[in-house]
């Protein structure tokens, strides 16, 4: 999905400004110039110096090119309803790992994301769901016993250690 | 003569060598691995050390950051993604060699010149550690904050595309970067209120967003269905260790300034290898242009950058082992390390330990060395990794990409940030925005802040002190000059019109 | 967006029915580990304990805690993992102690935290947690430059009170941790105007006493082990250790006590720490367990050779020493800023 320069440059302006204003709120020391604002204050002006740049680029591209005035140009993978589930897909999933991992543990939820992901790819069950209980046994073995990193374990909690 | 016999009769025994091979071997693997840092596996390296004597026990951990550092690599030239942070300046243009079959090739060359390059770092840590060290400890935050604007330079020359885009890709890190407590006021900045936000964004979630995760959505928008194909890379090859043996001296001139780079910024406390290699590669820009063919060029810059990031570590032992000041949380653990085994750091350590100290120095080498052939290991086996089909490689990688993430910083909340930079990855890759800036400003923003501000606090708001202390005028003017020089250049050339913008992103590719 | 794969997409997998089948597996494994669900056992720790350090990896806390993990682990036959949340400079790590469940399964290191709520950045209490034992207290040193004009603590002392905004001091860290609250206790008991003290945050002792030599600083304070280097090789010098008695590595570093004849210990504590509400036979149990690791000669080695001075307080003082600390900090806090 391309954005034109135009969108790109309200956008960004829009972005340093609200940082520059956020910035602008923030104490500074009684004593003292230069508070915890002032780099923020900075970034926020020189991004919407940025964006505005960007914006003056975008006009003039599109007084140049005939009919160049566009906003947003879906990419070509955006006309295909399988590639658009896909890229939805892996945010969801993460997004439901994230939710679901404390209660029902890392084990059960690796296994999901892998075999669930890799089958909607690959569409080969027993590869997918082979691969999953794998890289999650590999995964739990290396981080959790060796790195000794605390995944979460939910469910599976009260059976470790024994 | 004797010191050097006794030290390699110290290092040339089995136990020393068994336990650099297992460290090696566990080096490898870690910084392929994105979000395992070479810090973290040394820290839990410690309590092993413990029961080793100190020349094992130092030699385990040097290998092992020498190798953290070159396998950082792998995954970036196969895969687009940074195995470390250090690996994060060039892996674009590592990438875009790797789809064109050059990827063995070029893996080849950044094993020979991580070795040349971390031998260098040794070698200026075996020769002149003492009077180096006395030059690191100069730099104030006055000189650090010269030092952040001079990287900040480096943005310019890591943005293949427009200026501005770079420049905001810039601003967009600096951000980033002041997300959290701010550490001089200790006030929240850009929380809104959420707790997780007060820990800030962390460096390495973010970088694997970045990179990992885009890519798997990248991935998402090439193949619609049964993406059951593999990498391109796979073409059988002719043996490349003789090749990047030879072909090293191609890039020679390359090597040893990104060498230099490496010891010099690896001695500063600070800035360690992944603004090493940052600089390192802008520097070559210039040079590289000058070669004949695109992958010339690409290898020109990519392989200084390498040879920097590993002579960075041993240029960060320097002020660790003569003043015990740790140049990163690596150093920092060796430090303890040493404390513990009666090897205080301190001038003294070459006069009272002389033996045990170049036997470690000996082992260091003696690692980097290691890494020609075990690096050629790690490619070869690494390429194993490729012959699986993308559309099960890509959900495996989402997995390590969570967990990585999730062992760094040890909260779920860094799954957020994997998923939310990965998003912004790929609309900033969609858009021909570089990444490489970005992470820079992460890099560099805090640094430019803190430097900044505590020195007005020190000089009670005097500008002027910038340009009071010897080391910091020098490094003021260089930086001034490296900003105007080009700017007056471009007002001349500006005459003749307006540069066409390069093509920042690759082409879509259409599967359907 | 179009669909024109629709006759594709009958073939495929839905994300529904992949969802559905999804369900329906994990409804059949939860089942099937309710009805294996083990009885719980009485004694803890019956699975790894996990401590918390509010510090990255490689610092001071997390040498202290990995240390202490591996003699826990000796005595309680689990694993007791170090967890490094070092975000924030601490607060996230305190405030995982604070909010994970008071089962002995989460532990957590404490040091000074009394400034995070003076400062606006959480809601720290000493009625958070369950003490268990304090096992390390490090004496702040007080170090200027080598060509500093200052020879003895006494003339630093006057000079500060004649001009409290000439010197810069650095805070190694950030300006509420232990050591600046060490020094600016000692600035109260001797009467300097701490308004107009010039305190200068930074990254930590190491960089700080780096700043010191390039002399970006008049004054770190840290502790001793923390400048050893620098103090061997001539380039700093510790004017006092803020302590009664002398440390045995470093004998010719006059006390506070010496020097101005204040009976004064300042510096940073480390203790073992759970959430409130830790049941009462887990904490006797943690309590004693750290007290026999405390005498046990070979960890005393291990923190003595790492640069850790141990220093031994019950759960009941460490409780009381705790809340006298939190006071004492916001009283201090209080007077630095307006």
């Amino acid at each position: 999905m391309k954005f034109s320069d135009i969108t790109l440059g309200v956008s960004f302006t829009l972005l340093g400004l609200a940082v520059l204003v956020h910035g602008q709120q923030m104490k500074t020391s009684p004593f003292f110039q230069y508070g915890a604002g002032f780099f923020p204050s900075i970034i926020g002006s020189l991004l919407a110096v940025c964006g505005v740049i960007l914006l003056i680029k975008g006009i003039r591209l599109t007084l140049v090119q005939q009919g160049g005035f566009w906003l947003v140009q879906a990419g070509p993978w955006m006309r295909d309803r399988e590639r658009v589930i896909n890229f939805v897909l892996v945010p969801l999933l993460v997004v439901a790992f994230v939710a679901a991992i404390e209660s029902v543990g890392f084990p059960l939820c690796s296994v999901l994301l892998v075999g669930l992901l890799c089958q909607r790819f690959s569409g080969r069950p027993l590869l997918s769901w082979v691969t999953a209980v794998l890289v999650t046994v590999f995964l739990y073995l290396f981080f959790q016993q060796l790195m000794s990193v605390q995944l979460p374990m939910g469910v599976l909690t009260d059976y470790q250690g024994r | 003569m004797d010191a050097i016999i006794n030290a390699f009769s110290m290092v040339m025994t089995f136990e020393v060598l068994v336990v650099m091979m297992i460290a090696a071997l566990y080096g490898l693997s870690v910084g392929a691995i994105p979000g395992l840092t070479a810090s973290m596996a040394v820290a839990l390296m410690v309590p092993v050390t413990f029961f080793m004597d100190p020349v094992p026990a130092i030699a385990a951990i040097v290998t092992m950051a020498a190798m953290a550092i070159f396998s950082g690599d792998l995954p970036a030239v196969y895969m687009r993604m940074p195995g470390t942070p250090a690996s994060a300046a060039y892996t674009e243009p590592c990438h875009g060699l790797s789809q064109r079959g050059l990827g063995e090739y070029a893996l080849s060359m950044s094993a020979v010149s991580s070795a040349i390059g971390g031998s260098v770092g040794v070698l200026a840590l075996i020769l002149c550690a003492p009077f180096l060290a006395e030059f690191a400890l100069n730099f104030s935050s006055f000189e650090y904050f010269w030092l952040a604007c001079m990287g900040l330079t480096a943005a310019i020359a890591v943005s293949d595309s427009s200026p501005v885009k770079g420049a905001v890709s810039l601003l967009l890190g600096l951000l980033v970067a002041s997300v959290g407590l701010d550490p001089v006021s200790g006030e929240a900045r850009f929380t809104f209120g959420n707790a997780d936000l007060l820990g800030g964004l962390g460096f390495i979630p973010v970088i694997i967003g970045l990179f990992a995760v885009a890519e798997i959505l990248r991935f998402c928008t090439r193949n619609s269905r049964a993406g059951n194909s593999r990498q391109a890379a796979l073409v059988p090859q002719k043996p490349m260790l003789l090749q990047a043996l030879r072909d090293i001296f191609k890039y020679k001139v390359g090597v040893a300034r990104g060498s230099f780079v490496g010891v010099l910024v690896g001695i500063l406390p600070g800035a360690g290898a992944d603004v090493a290699a940052y600089i390192s590669y802008a520097m070559s820009k210039r040079a590289a242009a000058r070669r004949t063919t695109p992958d010339e060029v690409n290898m020109a810059k990519i392989v200084p950058a390498t040879a920097a990031n590993n002579a960075a570590v041993g240029g960060s032992f320097i002020p660790a082992t003569v003043f015990g000041i740790p140049g990163d949380s690596l150093t920092a653990i060796v430090i303890g390390v040493l404390f513990m085994k009666g090897l205080n750091p301190g001038p003294t350590i070459f006069t009272e330990n002389a033996d045990m100290i170049n036997a470690v120095f000996l082992a260091f080498l003696l690692a980097n060395l290691m890494l020609i052939p075990f690096g050629f290991l790690a490619i070869k086996l690494f390429k194993r990794v490729l012959q699986v089909p993308q559309s099960i490689l890509m959900p495996v990688i989402l997995a390590f990409s969570i967990v990585g993430a999730f062992a760094v910083e040890n909260t779920l909340f860094a799954i957020a940030i994997i998923l939310a930079f990965g998003v912004i990855g790929f609309f900033m890759e969609e858009n021909g925005f570089p990444l490489a800036p970005m992470i820079l400003g992460i890099v560099l923003g805090p640094m430019l802040e803190e430097t900044f501000i505590t020195s007005m606090m020190r000089a009670q708001g005097d500008l002027m002190v910038f340009f009071e202390r010897p080391v910091s005028l020098a490094l003021a003017i260089i930086t001034l000059s490296l900003w105007l020089l080009p700017l007056l250049l471009r007002l001349f050339k500006r005459r003749t019109g307006i540069a066409p913008e390069s093509p920042a992103h690759r082409q879509e590719e259409c599967t359907q | 967006m179009l669909v024109n794969h629709a006759s594709r997409m009958s073939q495929s997998f839905t994300l529904g029915k992949l969802l559905s089948r999804a369900g329906c597996k994990l409804a059949a494994l939860t089942l099937a580990l309710g009805l294996a669900m083990p009885t719980m056992a009485a004694e803890w720790p019956s699975r790894p304990v996990s401590i918390v350090v509010p510090a990255g990896a490689g610092g001071g806390s997390d040498g202290t805690a990995r240390i202490l993990s591996k003699y826990l682990k000796q005595e309680l036959g689990q694993q007791f993992n170090v967890i490094n949340l070092g975000q924030g400079g601490g607060v996230v790590g305190i405030q995982k102690i604070i909010s994970s469940k008071a089962d002995g399964y989460t532990l957590g290191i404490l040091f000074n935290y009394a400034h995070y709520k003076e400062m606006g950045q959480a809601d720290f209490q000493a009625s958070d947690f369950t003490p268990i034992g304090q096992y390390n207290f490090d004496l702040a040193g007080f170090q200027v430059k080598a060509d500093s004009p200052f020879t003895n603590l006494r003339q630093a002392l006057d000079a500060l009170k004649a001009d409290p905004a000439k010197y810069a001091i650095a805070c190694a860290g950030g300006c509420g941790g232990s050591w600046p609250m060490a020094v600016a206790g000692l600035l109260d008991a001797w009467q300097v105007d701490l308004q107009k003290v010039r305190m200068i945050p930074g990254q930590g002792a190491a960089a700080a006493m780096q700043d010191l030599a390039a002399g970006g600083v008049d004054f770190v304070p840290c502790s001793l082990p923390e400048a050893d280097a620098l103090l061997r090789s001539e380039k700093v010098r510790s004017l006092a250790v803020f302590g009664s008695e002398r440390q045995a590595a470093y004998p010719d570093v006059p006390t506070l006590k010496e020097e101005t004849g204040l009976d004064l210990e300042l510096g940073s504590f480390r203790a073992l720490v759970a959430p409130a509400g830790l049941p009462d036979d887990i904490k006797v149990k943690l309590e004693t367990t750290l007290e026999k690791i405390y005498n046990d000669p070979e960890w005393r080695k291990e923190m003595e050779d790492r640069g850790f001075r141990p220093q031994w307080r019950n759960a009941e003082v460490f409780g009381e020493y705790l809340e006298q600390h939190t006071r004492d900090v916001q009283a201090l806090i209080g007077k630095l800023n307006p």
